[in-house]
């Protein structure tokens, strides 16, 4: 299977909203990394059957990927369908949407995160084995070297989906795909993130080591507080905002 | 309690207080017309004498548009004759017509809406008065984080039904922004359990309880909403 098909959530039962769901997925899986710029996704019957769809609905899924500008299609030899270097909104747009969306939907947000991640980080704990520490490590490092917001973000959505892969539970890492993406978003993009990337070094050196001794309840507290020292950071800009803007 | 101006949430306060009677004040006036609408109707009432009422519904929703995303009447348990139980909910979002919200009143089902213990209707229910009650996660109803108001419908034929408003903790958010007026920091709204509704701190979240004895959670002001609101908009000392 390809690396990326596993982490996918998809409810496969063909019906009218299943291309959008399965274009849904796709984007996600660019959104946070898994799929980058200039990746080659595999042939159309091979995807098809890793996700368990038929050809049909892919055709359509890809199709509006392609009119998203997600995707696009080289014929020939060598051809096949590439990912496109992802257009990040521009700062003020996701400030725009930090302003419009409610306190009580980001805390909401942060309470999913800090629970599933958390979580995920207790099991992730208890169960690493091998080199599955030195893979959080290579990608922690990934982080330090990441120099954009959106590289920074993309690296942290990879760190963590790492650990779900630790805990060895699927549904854990389709869970932290998207409710880390949508938190990551926000976070890395509204400026700031030059503050935002020793805070989260030493975040993610904390987990390492945890998980590292096998200390169950350190990973998990040091993902939750993590989690909430964003949403702080994130409820602050937001009333900022949305306090500004009364008459 | 004493420090700080005294005055300085009173107002406020009787603004949130103004927009959630005037919702109470409305959803009074609607039970008073549903209540004549249905006294024709021959005893037992049966579903198909509802839709009678469903002006009256979509009307409180026209008029509350912006705050209130639903509103509907829960039957007393045994007040229709070919359902056990019945919800006539109407919903609009985003300012488009309202449209009939379907709740699954069958006890085997997981998303069974088991509304006759909900506080929101058994409050009003049995104590007469219009209550709001909320925040709470209203699974299987708006599926969202969510505070209602509602009267009960007291009717001749001795059966008291509920006339509820829904609204979005994330309304009840903007409301308290709109009637500060000005940035006020650390101004948190709490309901009778010491539970955040909406709060223009980040340090205090919406849902959660106040602990006594947390830093931070003494005030340099405190106001009852008073009313059938059962609610104090308080701000912390700096």
């Amino acid at each position: 299977m390809s690396s990326f098909a596993a982490y996918l959530r998809l409810d496969a039962t063909e019906g009218p909203g299943l291309p959008q769901n399965v274009a849904r997925q796709l984007e996600t899986a660019v959104a946070v990394g898994l799929l980058s710029h200039g990746d080659r996704l595999p042939p159309e019957s091979e995807l098809a059957a890793e996700l368990g769809i038929s050809t049909g609905t892919l055709r359509q899924a890809l199709e509006r990927l392609r009119q998203r500008g997600v995707i696009e299609t080289r014929r020939g030899r060598g051809g096949g369908s590439f990912v496109r270097s992802a257009t990040q909104p521009p700062p003020e747009a996701v400030l725009n949407r930090l302003r419009e969306r409610s306190a009580d939907s980001l805390r909401d947000l942060g309470d999913a995160c800090a629970a599933v991640i958390g979580g995920a980080a207790r099991l992730a704990a208890q169960r690493a084995a091998g080199d599955d520490v030195e893979h959080l490590r290579s990608l922690a490092e990934h982080f330090r070297r990441a120099e954009t917001a959106d590289e920074r973000r993309r690296a942290d959505s990879r760190f963590h989906i790492e650990i779900g892969v630790i805990a060895h539970s699927a549904r854990l890492t389709q869970s932290i795909v998207h409710l880390h993406d949508e938190l990551a978003s926000l976070f890395w993009m509204v400026g700031g993130e030059a503050d935002h990337h020793p805070v989260t070094e030493s975040a993610h050196a904390a987990l390492i080591s945890a998980i590292d001794g096998a200390d169950a309840d350190t990973a998990r507290d040091v993902v939750m507080r993590n989690v909430e020292g964003r949403v702080q950071y994130l409820l602050d800009l937001h009333l900022d905002l949305a306090v500004r803007d009364e008459p | 309690m004493t420090d700080g101006d005294p005055t300085s949430l009173r107002r406020p306060a009787e603004r949130i207080r103004e927009r959630v009677d005037s919702v109470l004040t409305d959803l009074g006036a609607t039970a008073e017309d549903v209540v004549r609408t249905l006294a024709p109707a021959p005893r037992p009432l049966h579903r198909a004498d509802l839709p009678r009422v469903q002006p009256a519904l979509a009307e409180m929703i026209d008029r509350h548009r912006g705050f209130v995303q639903g509103v509907g009447l829960a039957l007393d348990d045994g007040h229709l004759a070919d359902a056990p139980r019945w919800m006539e909910w109407w919903r609009s979002e985003d300012g488009e017509p309202a449209v009939f919200v379907r709740h699954n009143l069958d006890p085997a089902h997981n998303h069974f809406y088991d509304y006759v213990g909900k506080e929101w209707f058994a409050l009003p229910r049995s104590t007469g008065r219009p209550t709001v009650t909320g925040p709470f996660v209203d699974f299987a109803g708006t599926n969202e984080h969510t505070i209602t108001l509602a009267v009960p419908v007291v009717h001749d034929d001795g059966f008291v039904d509920v006339l509820g408003a829904d609204v979005a903790v994330e309304g009840v958010e903007r409301l308290l922004m709109e009637s500060l007026r000005s940035r006020s920091p650390d101004t948190v709204l709490l309901n009778e359990h010491e539970r955040v509704v909406a709060s223009t701190s980040a340090r205090w979240w919406s849902g959660t309880l106040l602990r006594t004895g947390e830093p931070g959670a003494s005030w340099s002001e405190a106001v009852d909403l008073g009313g059938d609101l059962r609610w104090r908009l308080v701000k912390a000392r700096r």
